[in-house]
């Protein structure tokens, strides 16, 4: 049963792989750099 | 509680890496590929995901909020760990599966791990002396399946100590070595700093052979297939599949193989975290680790190579749920590759690194295990860990025809178990301990919450599945069942009544158990006397 990689074969294995890629990356940017909350400003600073 | 200091680990990133090399194994490179193209291809995706999202993550979770909460109490082993999240003794001995799984599976994982260490010093060495200009049916085939059978002694009982010792037992000896060096050296210095580096090399060296993979062509003298009838045979989706219960089995199996949950290690490993570290987003990305390994490097590597070389027929012999794609089919692609060699040594040092990283895993639960019930040293805790293991490994080695003992242990320790505490961690926590409670615990210094949907998928949805999925692979497993060619394959129930190799091999587990157990009940009474809360009656200490 050989059969050429086809438009559903594609679809699926792109769909696979970016779907975890983009959760591996994300998770590792959240890990590594992680979102800190803003400083308190002095007053008369900012907006 | 033994007198040795508590440990913890070194670094956020440290005990990620950890749970991910401890997912990250052989079932990735060759367990995954095999599995999806027995059933359905790209259409296996779907019921693979879904098992993800819907049992893989939510308990993975689950576990690494009954490990922390359970460390903040003072234990550090999965008998200690439900016994509080189940309020009462009847999870502290379901507990005991959290320590036999690791252990029992550590009795044969790490022969596997020293055959890839032996493969990977005979592909440095020149390779295991496949000609690629002979035919591959009538030569390649019986002497790639011979070697493997030989190393692995499948001939005989015995057979690898009788004509002298054979030199895979070199192998075996390092690996036990190595393993444990690394569980005495303790999390931060042996087991996190294995797993820095470790993984790493192992992504890299997966994407370049990856590259090498994927830019094959179709090789001149081989079968004339591309890479693109290998991407193929592996992605075409077949819908008819998702119709057969056995793809659903098949796809959750793989997900609870390949993410370690429900296995005891994770309820360990989580337990020397402190009560402000991020159980939430550390789950889900030792998970997407781990998912990135399996699909992106093991979905893309394995069986497209294996179907440019020696077609799609050899390469569908050995797919399933067994290892053989790698021992029995790989060895005739890297014969044949421009640089086999080369390439062969890289893959077998890959799997070998993914699959230390898995057993150092497997030994620290049982460790720390013997640590506190027993009230012992990490000197003694480390031989009496490698005592038992060696017990287990020699049983295993000795009883090789036919690899029965090592399957038996597998289907039961390995797949079985391995559903029955996840069921019990996710009921413990989303009903018996509460949910709002466990989802409070869970969010302690977390920098992400769990969304409501998988609250509800945590109280009601990963329950029933598990349910279904237990039962379902009962039906499909135990009883015999009737191959295309109408000949009878024995179920493992039969197994179990007729088969003398195999009721050794449960009498062997049956003892580990008991013993287990024993232990068990020795420390519940230490635990007593030192006026610990083993039964969770109380709030955790901050």
């Amino acid at each position: 049963m050989l059969a050429t990689l086809n438009a559903l074969g594609w679809t699926f294995m792109l769909l696979s792989i970016s779907c975890v890629s983009a959760l591996t990356f994300w998770c590792f940017k959240k890990v590594l750099f992680p979102a800190h909350d803003e400083p308190n400003l002095p007053p008369g600073l900012g907006p | 509680m033994s007198n040795q200091p508590t440990q913890q680990w070194g670094s956020r990133l440290g005990v990620i890496l950890a749970v991910a090399g401890s997912a990250v194994g052989l079932g990735n490179f060759l367990r995954f590929p095999g599995n999806a193209a027995e059933n359905g291809g790209g259409a296996f995706m779907i019921p693979y995901f879904l098992a993800l999202v819907f049992l893989g993550i939510p308990v993975g979770w689950a576990e690494w909020a009954m490990g922390r909460y359970g460390g903040r109490k003072g234990f550090h082993s999965a008998p200690g760990i439900m016994g509080i999240w189940c309020k009462g003794a009847w999870g502290r001995y379901a507990g005991v599966l959290g320590v036999l799984i690791p252990l029992g599976v550590y009795f044969y994982y790490v022969l596997i791990e020293s055959w890839c260490l032996y493969y990977f010093w005979k592909y440095c060495t020149g390779g295991i002396g496949l000609d690629a200009a002979t035919d591959v049916q009538t030569v390649q085939v019986p002497k790639t399946h011979g070697f493997f059978g030989d190393v692995v002694g499948a001939a005989e009982h015995g057979a690898l100590f009788t004509n002298g010792l054979h030199p895979v037992l070199v192998a075996f000896v390092i690996t036990v070595v190595c393993n444990v060096w690394f569980v005495y050296r303790g999390l931060s210095k042996g087991i996190e700093t294995v797993c820095k580096y470790a993984m790493p090399v192992m992504a890299l060296l997966g994407i370049v052979i990856l590259v090498r993979v994927l830019t094959l062509g179709a090789p001149a003298g081989t079968t004339g297939q591309t890479v693109n009838d290998g991407l193929g045979y592996l992605w075409n989706p077949n819908f008819d599949k998702l119709w057969d219960f056995k793809t659903w089995v098949a796809a959750t199996g793989q997900i609870f193989f390949s993410l370690s949950v429900g296995f005891g290690v994770i309820i360990n490993y989580a337990s020397y975290m402190k009560k402000k570290d991020d159980v939430v987003l550390s789950g889900l990305t030792a998970s997407a680790t781990n998912e990135f390994f399996e699909v992106v490097l093991g979905g893309l590597i394995t069986v497209t190579a294996s179907v440019v070389f020696v077609g799609v027929l050899l390469t569908s012999q050995a797919t399933g749920g067994s290892m053989s794609l790698g021992f029995k089919t790989l060895p005739m692609v890297f014969a044949q590759m421009p640089g086999g060699n080369l390439f062969g040594a890289a893959f077998f040092l890959i799997l070998f690194l993914a699959a230390i990283t898995s057993s150092l895993s497997m030994l620290q639960p049982t460790k720390a295990f013997f640590e506190e019930a027993l009230g012992i040293d990490k000197v003694k805790s480390t031989t009496l860990v490698t005592v038992w293991g060696l017990l287990g490994n020699a049983f295993v080695l000795w009883y090789s025809k036919g690899l029965t003992a090592l399957d038996t242990i597998d289907f039961w320790v390995g797949s079985f178990f391995i559903m029955v505490v996840a069921t019990v961690q996710i009921i413990a926590f989303g009903w018996i301990f509460g949910l709002e409670r466990g989802i409070q615990e869970a969010h302690e210094g977390a920098q992400l919450r769990i969304p409501k949907l998988f609250q509800f998928i945590i109280k009601y949805v990963s329950p029933v599945y598990l349910i279904v999925v237990i039962v379902g692979f009962c039906i499909t497993n135990l009883p015999d069942s009737v191959k295309a060619d109408g000949s009878i394959a024995s179920g493992y129930w039969s197994k179990v009544l007729n088969d003398a190799d195999t009721q050794r091999t449960w009498w062997f587990l049956l003892v580990t158990i008991l013993g287990l157990v024993a232990i068990t009940f020795v420390g519940a009474r230490r635990w007593r006397a030192q006026g610990l809360d083993l039964d969770g009656q109380l709030p955790a200490k901050d």
